[in-house]
C-alpha cells in the first residue's frame, strides 16, 4: 500500500516539477537566457493567489485569468529587460539580472507576507481516494494542468508559423535571422510564455501548497533538474523527466535514509549526463 | 620639523591612552571607586529577525520590548539609580553562519547582556564569541542540550533544552495514551536532521526507553524539505498509535494539512512537537483538529499570575496580536538580566553574568508563566524547571492539555 501511495505522491510532486520546469525549458532553448528567477515567478503566482483569497475572497481558480494577464505584462517587461541587458553586456548580464530578481522577488514576498509559512484554504474540488490515499480534485487540476499546458506548447512549436521561428531561433539564431526571422522578438517571447507558465503554475498549485517566500529557489532547483533530464526546449521531455524526478523522490524518502533523498535525483541526473551527454534536444 | 612630528605623535598616543582608558566593559563610566550610574543599559539581541525563522524571532523581540517597556516604566534598574534599558538588535537572518559575526558586534558594542536566539547552531556559534569576552547569553528559543553543556558560565536558557522537551512531550504521549485506552503503543517518528531535531530524537529515545513504547518506523527528512507529502504517507503507511514529527513550525504545519486532507492516518495520537498550536490554527482552523501541538497560553487558563494578565494587555495593546511561547520567552529573558542587573548594582558584564547564576523570578517580579511559580537557572545555566505546555486542536483552537492543573480540556483521539 506505501508504495502505490508513494507512487501517487510522486506523480502529482512530479507533475509540480514538470509544470515549473516546461516553463524553464523553452526560456532556456529558445530564450538562450538562464533566468535564476524562473522559481521566484512561481512564488508569485502562490502568494498573488494568496492575496486574492484573503484580500478579494476570490479563489485560485477565479483569479486565474486576471493573473495570466498579470504575468504576461510582468514578462514583457522581464524580457526587455534581460533584451537590454544582454545586448550590453551579453550573458553575464543576463545571469545577474536573473539573480538580482531572485534575491529582489524573494525579499519583496517577505517584506509584503512576512515569512510566517502560509497555506491557503477552502479550495478542494471534491476528491477521490486511491490507494488509501485521498486526492483533492485541485492536485487532479494541476496535473491536468500540466499535461495541457505541455501538449498545447509542443503542439505550438511544431505546427504554427511562431513556433517555427522560435525552434529556428533555438537550433541557429543568426541563421534564422537571415532568413528574416525577428531574433530579439522570438526571445522576448520566450521568456514572457516562460514567466506567464511559472506564474499560472504558481496559481495552481496554491491550494495544496505550503508557501514560503524563499520556495522559489526550491523551485528553480527542480527546473534545472527537469530540463537536464528532459532536454533542453524539449516540452514533452520536461513532463517525463519531472515525473520522474518525482518519483523516484517520492520512493527514496518512503523507504531510505534521508540522505539518499537528497541523493536519488542527483544520481538520476548523473546517470543521464553519462548515457546521454548532449542536453540540447530539437524544440 | 620633526620634532614637531614627534610633539603631534606623543599628544596622538596621549589622546589614544586616554580614550582606552574610558572605554570599560559594559555602558558603565564606573568601577570601583568613583562610580557613576549610567543613564541606559544597553541589551543586545542577537536572533533571527529576518528568514524563516523570524516566526518566532520577532516574536521573541516583542514580548523583550514589553518587558523593557514595564520595567522602564516602573523607574528602570534602581540599583543603578534608575537607569533605562535599551535593546540593540543583531539579526542573524535565520543563518547559523552570523551567529559569531552577530555575537562579535554586540561585544564590540559593549552590551551589558545579550539574550535571544531562535537556532541552536546559530547560539552555538555566537556563545564562543560571548564566553571569551565574559558577557551573559540568555538563549531563549535554541534548545539544543550541547548550549549548556559546554560548561561556559556565561551562558543561560529560559526555554526548555532537549532532554526536558523529550521528557515533557514523552509525558504528554504517555498520559493520551492511558487516557485513549492504549497499551503498549507503537509510534512513528519523522525528525528533522538538524541539530535541533537530531538532538531531540536522541533524547526521546533516551526517555522512551523502558517504558514500553514500541518504534515502528523512525527516519530523519532534510532540513530543506519543503514537499511532506512522502513523509505524511510514511507516517501514516505505519498504522502506528502514536505519530510523532520533532521538526520546525513549517514542518508541522504542512503535515498538519497533510494529515487532514490526504494521508488521513489511523494513528489515535499526532504530536507534532515543533509547532505551535496558535500558528497552525491560524492557517488550517479546524484542518488541525486532534493534533497535539506547543501550547499558547492565553487569559482564561487556570493558574495564571497578574503578571501574565498585565503582559498580554501590554502586548495586544502594542501590537495588536496575541503573545505566543517565544513571546513570553523573550520577555523572561529581559526580565532576568534587569534582576540581575538589579543585583549586581552594576551593568559590567561579567557582574551581570555572575549575577545571573543566583536571580530567581517569582510571579511578581518577572515570572509569567502559571507553573512553575518561580524561575531559577540550575548551575550549568539551563532552566532548573522549564515551563511545557502542549495543546490539543479542537474545533480550530488550541486548548491546553498539559500541564494537567493547567489543562482547559482532556486530551481526545485524533481524528475522532
Amino acid at each position: 500500500m506505501l508504495f502505490e501511495q508513494l507512487l501517487i505522491v510522486g506523480i502529482i510532486t512530479g507533475s509540480v516539477y514538470s509544470l515549473v520546469g516546461v516553463g524553464f525549458t523553452l526560456v532556456l532553448g529558445v530564450g538562450r537566457v538562464a533566468n535564476f528567477a524562473h522559481g521566484s515567478f512561481v512564488a508569485v503566482g502562490l502568494y498573488l493567489a494568496l492575496f486574492a483569497s484573503e484580500t478579494l475572497g476570490l479563489n485560485a481558480y477565479e483569479a486565474f485569468v486576471p493573473a495570466i494577464i498579470l504575468f504576461a505584462l510582468i514578462g514583457i517587461a522581464v524580457a526587455e529587460l534581460f533584451e537590454w541587458r544582454g545586448r550590453k553586456v551579453g550573458e553575464i548580464g543576463e545571469l545577474l539580472i536573473g539573480l538580482a530578481l531572485l534575491l529582489l522577488i524573494g525579499g519583496l514576498l517577505e517584506v509584503l507576507f512576512s515569512d510566517t509559512p502560509r497555506t491557503i484554504n477552502g479550495l478542494v474540488l471534491g476528491h477521490v481516494d486511491i490507494a488509501g490515499l485521498t486526492i483533492s480534485g485541485t492536485q487532479l487540476v494541476a496535473v491536468a494542468f500540466t499535461l495541457v499546458t505541455a501538449v498545447s506548447l509542443y503542439l505550438f512549436l511544431r505546427g504554427s508559423r511562431w513556433g517555427r521561428a522560435l525552434r529556428a531561433v533555438a537550433e541557429n539564431g543568426e541563421a534564422a535571422g537571415l532568413y528574416g526571422v525577428r531574433v530579439p522578438v522570438a526571445r522576448r517571447a520566450a521568456v514572457t510564455i516562460s514567466i506567464v507558465v511559472a506564474g499560472a503554475a504558481g496559481i495552481v498549485i496554491s491550494p495544496f501548497t505550503v508557501l514560503t517566500p524563499d520556495v522559489g529557489s526550491t523551485y528553480l532547483i527542480s527546473a534545472f533538474a527537469v530540463v537536464i533530464v528532459g532536454g533542453i526546449g524539449n516540452a514533452l521531455g520536461a513532463v517525463l523527466a519531472g515525473i520522474g524526478i518525482g518519483i523516484v523522490t517520492s520512493l527514496s524518502s518512503g523507504y531510505l535514509a534521508s540522505y539518499w533523498t537528497s541523493l536519488a535525483p542527483l544520481i538520476v541526473i548523473l546517470i543521464v549526463l553519462l548515457v546521454r551527454p548532449g542536453l540540447s534536444e530539437a524544440v | 620639523m620633526q620634532r614637531l612630528a614627534v610633539g603631534a605623535a606623543t599628544a596622538s598616543l596621549a589622546l589614544v591612552a586616554t580614550a582606552c582608558g574610558s572605554s570599560g566593559g559594559g555602558n558603565s563610566s564606573g568601577g570601583s571607586g568613583q562610580a557613576k550610574t549610567p543613564s541606559t543599559v544597553t541589551l543586545g539581541e542577537i536572533t533571527d529577525l529576518s528568514g524563516v525563522a523570524s516566526f518566532y524571532g520577532i516574536p521573541e523581540n516583542h514580548g523583550a520590548e514589553i518587558a523593557v517597556d514595564q520595567i522602564n516604566a516602573a523607574g528602570g534598574i534602581k540599583s543603578l539609580g534608575g537607569s533605562k534599558l535599551a535593546i540593540k538588535t543583531f539579526d542573524t537572518a535565520s543563518n547559523p553562519d552570523n551567529g559569531q559575526t552577530e555575537a562579535t558586534a554586540a561585544v564590540g558594542d559593549h552590551v551589558a547582556a545579550v539574550f535571544g536566539g531562535e537556532i541552536s547552531d546559530t547560539v552555538l556559534a555566537g556563545i564562543n564569541v560571548t564566553q571569551r569576552a565574559g558577557t551573559p547569553w540568555v538563549d531563549v528559543g535554541g534548545t539544543a542540550d550541547e548550549i549548556h553543556e559546554r560548561g561556559y558560565n556565561t551562558v543561560f536558557m529560559v526555554d526548555h533544552d532537549s532532554t526536558q522537551f523529550a521528557s515533557e512531550w514523552l509525558s504528554v504521549a504517555q498520559a493520551a495514551a492511558q487516557k485513549l485506552g492504549i497499551s503498549n503503543p507503537t509510534e512513528a517518528i519523522a525528525y528533522s536532521e538538524s541539530s535541533y531535531g537530531d538532538e531531540l530524537y536522541q533524547a526521546w529515545n533516551k526517555a522512551a526507553q523502558g517504558t514500553g513504547l514500541k518504534t515502528v518506523t523512525s527516519f530523519g527528512y532534510p532540513l530543506t524539505t519543503t514537499d511532506f507529502s512522502s513523509v505524511a504517507a510514511r507516517l501514516a503507511a505505519s498504522n502506528a498509535d502514536i505519530i510523532l514529527n520533532m521538526g520546525y513550525p513549517a514542518d508541522g504545519l504542512a503535515l498538519a494539512k497533510l494529515f487532514a486532507t490526504q494521508s488521513k492516518p489511523k494513528a489515535k495520537i499526532v504530536m507534532l512537537a515543533g509547532s505551535d498550536a496558535g500558528a497552525v490554527t491560524g492557517q488550517l482552523a479546524s484542518q488541525a483538529d486532534g493534533a497535539l501541538m506547543i501550547g499558547d497560553i492565553a487569559p482564561g487558563v487556570k493558574g495564571l499570575p497578574a503578571s501574565f494578565t498585565t503582559f498580554d494587555h501590554d502586548y495586544q495593546a502594542k501590537y495588536h496580536s496575541a503573545p505566543d511561547s517565544q513571546s513570553m520567552a523573550g520577555y523572561v529573558a529581559v526580565r532576568f538580566i534587569a534582576a540581575a542587573l538589579e543585583k549586581a548594582k552594576s551593568d559590567s558584564p561579567s557582574a551581570v553574568a555572575t549575577a545571573l547564576h543566583s536571580v530567581t523570578l517569582t510571579q511578581t517580579t518577572g515570572n509569567i508563566y502559571p507553573d512553575p511559580t518561580t524561575l531559577s537557572f540550575a548551575s550549568d545555566g539551563a532552566l532548573a524547571n522549564a515551563p511545557f505546555y502542549a495543546a490539543q486542536i479542537t474545533g480550530g483552537t488550541g486548548k491546553l492539555v498539559w500541564p494537567t492543573d493547567a489543562a482547559e480540556t482532556t486530551i481526545a483521539a485524533y481524528g475522532r
